[in-house]
């Protein structure tokens, strides 16, 4: 068997400024002068099916299977009104920027805890895992915003986040819902053991990296036609705003935060072109 | 592995907040355990079905739980369990993946997706999983595949063959044509042969094939005490040797035995994976097992419930004894007055359906047996008492299982069989949760081993089967066997098949008897119709070596009376309500008039047949093919049979019957009926029950 992540699809959203560990902006670049919206596009519906999968499941199945329909089920769930869209292009952004920029995989679709009323509570949008060295791992809980407006994108993201701190999430019962980690990765024994019991998740809670995913309208992806120094300083100075605003909510000192600044040229154009692929794949 | 005893009844008995932080809690120590145990742990997945019942039982305070309980399903690989209207979208996400809307819309689980990815990949597959694992459905998804043209499923019994058909023919009518009988012949257009082991054997038509598909496949193992297991391997052998591709299945096999020269491939998937849950009820320690068996009986919320009792005659005795001492249905009259009408006022079957208690083994009329397990899927009727019949896969929706009975066919039975039996509890989509209600031992868990004698070592094989093996692949050993049986009994081919069915040694033996009888007297050569005499001398050759009993007489003049009388009757209805005016037996054995009935269709034609070709070879004047020709269908018409398979009592049928009537045509009457039943004499029940079985 072969480890089921070593292939994935190849991620256009490249790093437009200096290598941090608390914040980095990724833009997908230009193309004829142009912000590359539909290249976006494309590379998100190259993600989808990577990012709607856990650990194995359906990763190995053989393609003489024709009961195994991920692209029309991709269509289904995300283009009918019967599943609420709920801004799976963040999602699918920030999943393919912890892929490929951090080495993740995915282990379950989301968190759970137990809030006052005792209903259960879901929390952030990506779950993955992350090889710390040889043997460790650090869990990767992500919030990925998809907005028109960075401002309300980032208030969103800290009024999501919050909540759930106030909530109990820290503290209270919690639990990861995902397959079985496969036996093909490394250390998957390791894995498994830490994902198995109460007290180790509670350790990986504590010391877990909570990305941030901004997509937004910026000023200076609209404003340019090619990536440049001046570009990439633009991007900075958006970020650097956003950050400020993290900060500012206080959050950092309770979590550790990564925002992870995604530029957008026309965030209305790639949601449309985004669901017009979404469309076509009926066909698939 | 963690400790996952959850006490579900007590979970099921809280409300409120409570009842949240426990279903919280439970869910927890579910999502621990995935990834602690192994991915196909019983323990691990009938979680999922558990909730799903508790969801069912406090749909609002566990409202906020449900989409969680999706991800369960989604990460167990239960994904058939997902509510994709509840769900998280990724979590529906995988169920909308492995939805097959031309299936009806059904939902694969993991593993059976796992079974789909090796055999549509041309794979050979032996198939190993537990009686909910939907076993059945893979067959349709190869079916629907568009990548098989010829098709041949081999089933045990006849029951299942008219579900098979039935489910065939509403899912395939226009992608297939469908090939069951030997009335029927095959085209070159995509075709699915469907019968058992003795069907399938002598067809002449089926040209090579796609895939052979092989449903309980332990019954080829010789030592688990079935007869037909040799006439099954060597169907199975024709079939495979004209195949592309063959999958077998069955439940709870561990290990499959193979020679180390053996030419068959295959992939083995062995899954624990099941779809329902069981909570077992241990009576081991009662003092009175009959009387709590009756009360356990009689309680509601046991319904729809099988008990399993080891043989007819007990189930018999059962159903009479129930029949004095409770009511348990009120919706069965119509279907009691109809079998008091028509198979006999004293016949103890319509008073326990009338008080609500079917009965299903072997000896009851197959339009019978089937309507007994509509009306008990329905709901009509509350109780089944089965023998072994019940895991032979007739499909029943059935909430709990009473295993009151240890032993079957006079062994006490084993781990396999009562795992069998057990997987009988509880239904997908119906009874998350089912019920077994054990009242005597547990067999220790053994590992199951099955060795089908077309894998074996040549030096293993067993003399009736060789004869049936083509000359090429015949050992020089078997060859030798092949041609002592041939010189013996001075047979050829198909004639030494046909002595095969009966046994080799006791065809020997069935020849000598034969010489004896013809060189006192020519009673046994005959032509056209016999007298009772000549029938009876038959029976006496080939039942000094066969037991009477299993003919359904008590001895071989009753038997000559019995076929001499069932000739002469001018309908199936007569004969049978006039035996049972005549009958002076045991109440319980009133029904062996049906096992006669089934011996008419196998048994007593091949004995038959075989003294008539013993005695051809001193007599070429003996003629018993006008005899032959008819007692396999009652001397009735072979479509008036045919149809009782179906589902269409003959009863029912013979009135409508027109000398050159095809199927089809009968069929078009009988609608015709039912549509006007003004015209006809049919009752609004047997309105219904043509309805439903046309």
């Amino acid at each position: 068997m072969t480890n089921p992540y070593k292939n994935a699809p190849k991620c256009i959203l490249t790093r437009l400024t200096k290598s941090n560990e608390s914040l980095e902006s990724y833009c997908a670049g230009f193309e004829l002068s142009e912000w590359r919206c539909s290249g976006l596009a494309d590379n998100l519906i190259e993600w989808i099916i990577d990012y709607a999968l856990k650990s194995d499941e359906l990763r190995d199945t053989n393609h003489t299977n024709t009961f195994v329909r991920l692209k029309q089920a991709a269509s289904r769930v995300y283009t009918s009104a019967k599943y609420e869209r709920r801004g799976e292009v963040g999602e699918i952004a920030a999943h393919a920027v912890c892929r490929t920029y951090f080495n993740t995989i995915p282990v379950a679709a989301r968190v759970n805890y137990l809030s006052a009323s005792n209903d259960p509570v879901k929390a952030f949008d990506l779950v993955h895992v992350r090889y710390i060295g040889n043997d460790d791992i650090e869990l990767w809980l992500g919030e990925a915003k998809f907005f028109k407006s960075r401002n309300d994108a980032i208030s969103d993201a800290i009024a999501s986040i919050k909540g759930h701190i106030t909530a109990g999430f820290l503290k209270n019962e919690k639990l990861l819902l995902g397959p079985q980690v496969s036996n093909d990765i490394p250390h998957s024994a390791k894995i498994k053991q830490l994902l198995s019991a109460e007290a180790s998740l509670d350790d990986l809670i504590a010391s877990a990296v909570f990305p941030v995913l901004i997509a937004a309208n910026s000023d200076a992806t609209g404003s340019h036609v090619s990536v440049s120094d001046n570009y990439s300083a633009e991007l900075e100075a958006e970020m650097q705003g956003l950050w400020k605003k993290l900060k500012a909510s206080g959050l950092n000192e309770a979590i550790k935060l990564k925002l992870i600044y995604v530029p957008l040229g026309d965030k209305d154009a790639l949601n449309k072109a985004f669901d017009e692929r979404l469309k076509g794949l009926q066909i698939g | 592995m963690p400790v996952l005893d959850i006490n579900w009844k007590d979970l099921n008995a809280l409300t409120g907040s409570d009842l949240k932080r426990e279903t919280f809690r439970v869910l927890q120590v579910a999502s621990f355990a995935i990834q602690s145990t192994d991915a196909d742990d019983p323990n691990l997945l009938e979680i999922v079905p558990r909730f799903a019942d508790l969801l069912d039982k406090h749909p609002e305070e566990l409202a906020s739980y449900r989409p969680l309980v999706s991800s369960l399903a989604r990460s167990t690989g239960l994904w058939n369990y997902i509510e994709k209207e509840w769900a998280d979208a990724t979590d529906a996400f995988v169920a909308e993946a492995v939805t097959a809307a031309e299936l009806g819309g059904v939902t694969f689980h993991r593993e059976q997706i796992k079974a789909l990815d090796t055999l549509l990949a041309g794979q050979n597959l032996i198939l190993s999983a537990p009686t909910s694992f939907g076993k059945s459905l893979l067959i349709d998804a190869l079916l629907s595949s568009e990548s098989y043209r010829r098709v041949a499923v081999v089933l045990p019994t006849i029951a299942l063959l008219d579900e098979f058909r039935r489910r065939f023919r509403d899912r395939f009518s226009d992608k297939f044509n469908l090939v069951m009988h030997q009335s029927e012949t095959s085209t070159d257009e995509p075709t699915i042969f469907l019968g058992t082991q003795e069907r399938l054997i002598y067809r002449e038509d089926l040209g090579s094939l796609d895939l052979t598909v092989v449903d309980e496949f332990y019954k080829l193992d010789p030592d688990r005490r079935d007869e037909r297991s040799i006439t099954l391997n060597a169907a199975v052998y024709r079939l495979l040797k004209r195949s592309k591709q063959f999958f077998f299945l069955g439940p709870n096999i561990d290990k499959i035995s193979v020679a180390p020269d053996s030419r068959w491939n295959f992939e083995f998937l062995r899954t624990r994976f099941s779809t329902v849950a069981v909570e077992t009820l241990d009576l081991q320690g009662i003092s009175d097992k009959r009387e709590r068996l009756i009360e356990e009986i009689g309680e509601d919320r046991n319904w729809p419930a099988l008990v399993f009792i080891s043989s007819p005659g007990r189930a018999n005795k059962l159903a009479i004894e129930l029949s004095e001492k409770m009511a348990v249905a009120e919706e069965t009259s119509d279907f009691a007055i109809w079998l008091r009408d028509n198979i006999g006022k004293n016949n103890f079957l319509s008073l326990a359906v009338y008080y609500g208690f079917g009965v299903h083994h072997g000896r009851i009329p197959r339009a019978i047996a089937a309507q007994m397990v509509r009306l008990f899927n329905q709901g009509k009727l509350p109780i089944l008492l089965c023998t072994s019949t019940l895991i032979e896969g007739v499909n029943t929706a059935a909430k709990t299982v009473m295993i009151y009975d240890k032993d079957i066919n006079r062994d006490a039975y084993d781990f396999f069989t009562y795992s069998n039996i057990k997987g009988r509890a509880g239904r997908l989509g119906q009874h998350h949760v089912g019920q077994v209600i054990v009242f005597n031992d547990i067999p220790e868990h053994a590992e199951l081993e099955v060795s089908p004698t077309l894998f074996s070592d040549d030096d293993e094989l067993p003399d009736e089967y060789i004869v049936h093996i083509d000359k090429p692949d015949r050992s020089q050993r078997s060859d030798d066997r092949f041609r002592y049986y041939q010189d013996q009994l001075g047979l050829e081919g198909e004639e030494l098949k046909l002595a095969s069915s009966i046994g080799l040694e006791t065809s020997i033996a069935i020849k000598e008897q034969v010489i004896r009888s013809l060189e006192a007297s020519d009673r046994l050569v005959w032509a056209q119709s016999p007298k009772w005499p000549e029938i009876l001398e038959v029976c006496n050759v080939f039942c000094s070596h066969h037991s009477v009993g299993s003919f359904g007489a008590f001895n071989t003049r009753q038997l000559a009376t019995l076929i001499d009388k069932l000739r002469k009757a001018a309908n199936l209805k007569n004969f049978l309500v006039g035996q049972d005016q005549s009958y002076k037996g045991k109440p319980e054995n009133r029904d062996n008039i049906f096992k006669f009935l089934r011996a008419c269709e196998y048994g007593l034609p091949q004995n038959f047949a075989l003294v008539e070709l013993f005695v051809r070879q001193f007599s070429p004047q003996a003629d018993y093919g006008l005899f032959l020709g008819g007692i396999g269908s009652w001397f009735q018409p072979e479509i008036l049979k045919e149809l009782d398979e179906e589902g269409v009592p003959i009863q029912i049928s013979q009135a409508f019957y027109i000398d050159g009537d095809t199927k089809a045509t009968l069929r078009k009457r009988l609608q015709e009926a039912i549509l006007d039943p003004t015209k006809t004499a049919l009752s609004e029940f047997e309105c219904e029950w043509l309805q439903e079985a046309l």
